[in-house]
């Protein structure tokens, strides 16, 4: 069992989800990489913030980050406005409790967003292009063993 | 559902329906729709089963702006679940679905009535040809 958002949780989030075939097929257009924003709630006492690289039905990386200066929102096709930053399209943000919901499947992504629980910063036209992709990408991390905090 | 959760559900919304509007934008095609489509929209965005918030789109001239609160004058009003909204527009739900069958609140997933300008079914009808995207 691995702690939630540790190195080793990302690492065996990243394998569930390249080994999803139903996020491969619903994700075999996607080109954009997200930043998931977990904020301090309930039994978590501090912010975490995770990359999660993807392209085209595969998860290309993922890793902790230490915070909002690590990261840059881009749209896409736009260039980042400075370098050394982590640069991705997309950010999915919640307190704690929300995001241990989403990621048992109590909840579902999407209705995270429209119930005002959650919040997203990039191009929603394409998120709503791409909600099942959004949601088998969330389901894979019911597929890894979590100890929660 | 507390303050802070109504606002991020508002701009949330709002930034669904500009990026929307802007992705339509991207197609030549849309343009005269999009620029002659005239109406001031209550839409009510129903997330409890005792609670909706209301927000309002207005488009004029080819300019869209959704903000919070009801319009004194109008030409339709519509409540929906924000979830199927959000299905209608990415064409998962059709108009036809919306239209009869209901919601997990037990109501119709769109209903509408006219405003204080008439009953406006044309502005209705031509709605989807604003808010839904447009097919991958």
């Amino acid at each position: 069992m691995s702690k939630f958002m540790s190195d080793e949780w990302l690492e065996l989030y990243k394998d569930a989800i390249n080994s999803n075939e139903a996020y491969a097929k619903a994700a075999s257009w996607w080109t954009g990489d997200f930043i998931f924003i977990v904020r301090a709630s309930g039994n978590l006492d501090h912010d975490i913030m995770m990359y999660v690289g993807l392209n085209k039905g595969t998860c290309t990386g993922v890793k902790l980050i230490s915070g909002e200066d690590e990261y840059e929102v881009v749209a896409e096709g736009e260039t980042a406005s400075g370098d050394n930053k982590i640069v991705v399209e997309f950010t999915y943000e919640a307190n704690y409790d929300t995001w241990v919901k989403i990621s048992k499947g109590e909840m579902d992504p999407i209705r995270g967003l429209l119930s005002g629980q959650a919040k997203i910063v990039g191009n929603m036209a394409k998120i709503l292009k791409a909600t099942d992709a959004a949601k088998e990408l969330v389901r894979s991390s019911s597929m890894v063993d979590t100890e929660f905090y | 559902m507390d303050e802070a959760s109504q606002e991020t559900l508002f701009l949330t919304f709002k930034a669904v329906i500009e990026d929307v509007i802007a992705d339509k934008r991207k197609n030549p095609k849309n343009a005269k729709t999009l620029d002659e489509f005239q109406a001031r929209i209550n839409l009510g965005l129903q997330v409890e089963m005792e609670f909706i918030l209301w927000t309002n789109l207005i488009a004029e001239d080819g300019e869209y702006s959704l903000n919070r609160g009801m319009l004194e004058e109008y030409d339709l009003e519509i409540v929906a679940d924000p979830e199927d909204m959000m299905y209608f527009t990415n064409r998962e739900y059709s108009t036809l679905k919306m239209m009869t069958s209901k919601n997990r609140f037990g109501n119709r997933r769109l209903s509408y009535k006219g405003g204080t300008t008439g009953r406006n079914m044309g502005k209705l009808l031509k709605l989807p040809k604003v808010l839904v995207l447009d097919k991958k």
